[in-house]
């Protein structure tokens, strides 16, 4: 079954009078984001954003005149936002442009706008980067996006961050440094209080339960003015008191006391690679990039304690009472147990490129690239002796994993679906019985993700291709949707160009 | 005589809230109570061997109240402070260039001389509010008075120089007073270098000494100007070295380099009289009750003991056995004195016993370079250094490397400890039951067990500047308070070893929080 919305079908009919295809980039399958009720697809040609539904429908959010530099979705997925921008003529700022203003009057100003209700929005410079939002969801944090193509008229401020107010409507520009790489919020998970900004040589917190959000305190980081210390990880203790962070090329690790302020480093005994918050039992976990060994740092007095591996595992995903520990280097993963302090190891046929545990940590599933495409499935429920096989099972692939989706399945077990390079299949793992099957689609799968509990697959094609599944079949389609806005995208092409 | 003096050298850049330099014995360093400790080349009492550096130490000021740490760090123009009882951290901007920092007895305000803007910080310990007062030019040596009402900076020709002449000319004669409670200075010229500086108990009177005068300074009357007593001929005068005074104000005592007399100063009727004592003075001490003075004389190789109620003339003279060239007196918390030399290769040390006057001399491994006894009294931690005795007797192990000696004053059985490198520092915990030893160059914090003779070795992150045990906090004999040691690091690196759980827990980095902003 194939839908159109209303809008979409003359927006498309239009187009094919004038177009034979719209471009292959008019929408990019791996991009798409999920809402907690809808799939939003960012049409950067276009200048447009495509909501589609499970049910198939798909609909055309109009940010007109704007054009869309990227989407973003609360952490919970209940609300969704747009990075806009907009070029208009200095001398008439009221009108966008079509062909250009003449030299030197062109400018472009730029947005955040509520994809519910787009008549809501926040200026925000075009040179401000992607949105870090907090749990509570009432905040949105951007730095200064170095990379950003479009900088607009004027001088910017390199050192600012903007803090935007998605409750009552307030924006901000807070300086807290050069080259702001990252945040974190403190206080409550339900009602955030606070923020500590990441930025070259110094870390800055920002109160956010005042009026006006201003700077608290700036941590320096060097005390040399010619050294450039990048901050890389950042860990909040669960007391909200102490701001962990590494920073780059350095086993020295920042404890920040946030709230009497003062630094102090504890060296770590090596180069991290991740630092992983273990608020259960409040402490932080370190890994490193070139030691068989996994440091706990206790957050009263900060000291370390080491935990042997038996290889350098640099990644980590964690659990509540466990966490799964990899490396895409060695043939070799573990559990550890988090409150014993004991590793399994894992026996695995081939380095893993990417690795995946199940919501319910009941089995892991790692995918490695570089000796043909290999999927291991790694059993992680403890026996009656409280140890986990130590071995994997190994499964060929026909091509490499492209994109996978846990899903509970019927029978009250999970489902691996996973989508392979090159291969018109959506194949299914059962767990724990490991049985596999596949489902043939019409179309090249590009991108597997799921809305709710609805799952979709993601096709390459320049129309725009969203299947919907339930059970084993395909049971809408969302068609079309990548040519909203495209009879406004021609009018972007010079003559030449026009079909 | 309870007294604080820091002569400024480089090394000397924490202090335990005016009680941590006294448990410390650090080689290299001027301070203790008297201005001296093991190894002071500036305590020098003749050309072949020198004086005997003091290791003497007074009992801990009991406090109740919240005690703090304080380090200078000079390169960054701040002072950190740690508080003992949660080691939090928190650095502050003082003067430029602090090479001294002092805690008054009551732990209430740290005192920061700021050589290179010629200033003195006067900090509330608690709440580190700051003021500033100028002081003179071109001064290297800080004294605080007991009572910590008065700090007294002057320039010391045998301290270090701290490059604090601000402009071209300099005096070297002058001395500041700052009244600590009120925040003012108040310059007086004395006509003269000082060499040392003693103080009343009560504070209210300094004297400083030169070779040829004494000068005594009413430190509670801003307007009068110091008064001079002459005790040598000015022409050719000997070079004084020490000065102790009666616990009454009354009587000054002062040591001078070869010569064969102690000066005795009536400091009321400003009568001066050289009592004659055993050849090669090289030691002068108060008896820990301040009833009296011990001359400890070297090269006549016994002990003057001077009672302050008359000391025209020495009470008693007790000679060491065999004529054995010990030249310093450590005293404690008991009736013993123990007698030594760190700069002769004598290896051996002798127990006075200050009640029957009876010598006792006990070996050595190898001659010594620093003596620390416990505060009890009951032991006593010997430095050695690579230098062997003259007489070939060094035993093996321990020739041509450096070591260290515990050594029960109860039963006088020893332990020997070949190190790697010489001894940097050294400190005693104040029950008497923990040593501590840092080695130069060498990342690791040694752990001596008075009781048992036994030691553990700690790792440090990284090699060790200072060393020192903090106050114990209730008194009373439960924790043990930790031991600290300052660490070389570009930040600022300090680790506090918890005796009573055996673990090390290291600040690092507390420079940076001068420059947090808030």
């Amino acid at each position: 079954m194939r839908t159109l919305t209303s809008r979409a079908v003359p927006a498309a009919a239009l187009l094919l009078t004038a177009c034979p295809e719209p471009p292959w980039d008019a929408w990019n399958p791996e991009a798409v984001l999920t809402t907690d009720d809808a799939l939003l697809v960012p049409l950067p040609v276009a200048g447009e954003v495509a909501r589609l539904a499970p049910d198939g429908s798909a609909e055309r959010i109009d940010l007109d005149p704007w054009r869309v530099r990227a989407v973003e979705v609360t952490p919970d997925g209940t609300r969704s936002f747009a990075r806009v921008v907009a070029q208009v003529c200095e001398s008439d700022p009221g009108a966008p442009i079509d062909r250009g203003c003449t030299d030197g009057d062109a400018v472009v100003l730029g947005r955040i706008v509520d994809l519910d209700d787009p008549a809501r929005f926040w200026d925000a410079g075009p040179w401000f980067g992607p949105l870090a939002f907090s749990p509570d969801g009432r905040w949105a944090v951007a730095a200064i996006d170095e990379q950003a193509s479009v900088f607009g008229g004027g001088l910017v401020s390199l050192d600012s961050v903007l803090v935007v107010d998605l409750v009552d409507g307030g924006r901000f520009e807070v300086p807290v440094g050069f080259r702001a790489s990252r945040v974190a919020f403190t206080g409550p998970s339900d009602a955030v209080s606070g923020l500590v900004v990441l930025s070259q040589s110094e870390v800055a917190t920002i109160a956010l339960d005042v009026d006006v959000p201003v700077v608290g305190t700036t941590f320096p980081l060097t005390l040399d003015p010619g050294a450039q210390v990048r901050p890389v990880d950042v860990v909040i203790t669960p007391d909200d008191r102490y701001a962990l962070l590494t920073v780059a090329d350095s086993p020295d690790l920042y404890v920040l006391d946030l709230v009497d302020p003062s630094i102090n480093l504890v060296t770590l005994p090596g180069l991290p690679s991740r630092l992983v918050a273990d608020p259960t039992r409040d402490r932080t976990l370190v890994l490193f990039r070139s030691r068989p060994e996994l440091a706990v740092l206790d957050h009263d007095r900060f000291e370390l304690t080491s935990i042997p591996l038996g290889a350098t595992l640099s990644e980590a995903s964690l659990g509540d009472d466990e966490a799964i520990l990899w490396s895409p280097e060695v043939t070799l993963a573990a559990r550890l147990d988090l409150a014993a302090g004991l590793v399994d190891p894992i026996a695995l046929n081939f380095p893993p490129s990417r690795l995946e545990v199940a919501p319910d940590r009941s089995f892991a599933v790692t995918f490695a690239w570089t000796a043909g495409a290999r999927l291991e499935v790694l059993d992680l429920r403890p026996g009656e002796d409280g140890r986990i096989p130590d071995e994997s099972r190994p499964f060929g692939l026909d091509g490499s994993a492209q994109d996978l989706l846990f899903r509970e399945a019927g029978d009250g077990g999970t489902e691996l679906l996973l989508l392979q390079e090159g291969s018109p299949r959506l194949f299914r793992l059962a767990w724990p019985s490991l049985e596999t099957s596949s489902l043939r689609l019409d179309g090249q799968p590009v991108a597997l993700g799921a809305v709710g509990d609805r799952p979709y697959v993601a096709f390459s094609d320049p129309w725009g291709r969203v299947g919907w599944v339930d059970g084993d079949a395909l049971v809408a389609e969302s068609y079309g949707f990548a040519g909203f806005g495209l009879g406004d995208w021609a009018r972007y092409l010079r003559e030449d160009q026009l079909p | 005589m309870w007294m604080f003096v820091i002569t400024l050298r480089a090394s000397l850049a924490l202090t335990g809230c005016g009680s941590s330099s006294y448990e410390g014995a650090d080689l290299d360093s001027d301070a203790g109570d008297d201005g001296s400790s093991p190894g002071d080349p500036s305590d020098s009492a003749d050309s072949d061997a020198g004086a005997e550096p003091d290791d003497d130490r007074l009992a801990l000021r009991p406090s109740q109240s919240d005690v703090f740490v304080f380090v200078a760090n000079r390169d960054r123009d701040t002072v950190t402070r740690v508080e003992v009882s949660t080691q939090a951290v928190r650095t502050l901007r003082v003067g430029r260039r602090p090479v001294a920092v002092a805690v008054t007895s009551d732990y209430a305000t740290a005192v920061v001389y700021n050589a290179g803007d010629d200033t003195v910080s006067v900090i509330d310990a608690r709440s580190l509010a700051q003021r500033v007062v100028p002081v003179r030019d071109n001064l290297n040596a800080l004294a605080l008075a007991p009572d910590g009402a008065h700090a007294v900076l002057w320039h010391d020709v045998d301290g270090v120089d701290v490059g604090t002449i601000s402009g071209a000319a300099a005096s070297y004669q002058e001395v500041s007073v700052v009244d600590v409670g009120a925040a003012t200075h108040r310059a007086s010229v004395l006509g003269f270098t000082p060499k040392d500086i003693a103080f009343t108990p009560d504070g209210a009177t300094a004297v400083l000494v030169a070779d040829s005068t004494l000068a005594v300074l009413d430190l509670d009357d801003d307007d009068r100007t110091p008064e001079l007593v002459r005790i040598a001929d000015p022409f050719e005068p000997p070079s004084a070295e020490e000065i102790v005074l009666d616990p009454s104000g009354r009587w000054a005592l002062v040591r001078q380099r070869d010569a064969d007399a102690i000066v005795v100063v009536d400091l009321e009727a400003r009568t001066v009289t050289n009592v004659p004592v055993g050849a090669e003075p090289t030691d002068l001490d108060l008896l820990p009750d301040g009833s009296g003075a011990v001359v400890v004389s070297r090269g006549a190789g016994e002990v003057a003991v001077f009672g302050f109620d008359d000391p025209s003339e020495p009470e008693r003279v007790i000679r060491v056995p065999d004529g054995t060239r010990l030249g310093a007196a450590a005293f404690a918390g008991d009736d013993r004195a123990v007698l030594y030399t760190t700069v002769t290769s004598v290896a051996r040390f002798a127990v006075w016993d200050t009640v029957t006057d009876t010598v006792l001399l006990q070996p050595l491994v190898k001659p010594a370079t620093a003596v620390s006894r416990t505060p009890d009294g009951s032991s006593l931690l010997v430095a050695h250094g690579a230098a062997d005795r003259d007489d070939g007797l060094t035993p093996q192990p321990y020739r041509r490397r450096p070591a260290i000696s515990l050594v029960s004053l109860t039963d006088f059985r020893s332990n020997t400890i070949g190190l790697s490198e010489p001894v940097l520092s050294m400190a005693n915990s104040a029950d008497g039951e923990r040593g501590y030893v840092v080695l130069e160059g060498e990342p690791v914090l040694e752990i001596l067990d008075h009781r048992q003779l036994t030691f553990e070795s700690v790792s440090l992150r990284s090699v060790p500047e200072f060393l020192g045990v903090l106050p114990d906090l209730d008194g009373e004999g439960g924790d043990e308070p930790a031991a600290w040691v300052s660490q070389v690091h570009p930040l600022g690196r300090l680790s506090f070893f918890d005796p009573d759980d055996g673990r090390l827990q290291t600040i690092t980095g507390f420079e940076l929080n001068a420059a947090i902003e808030e």
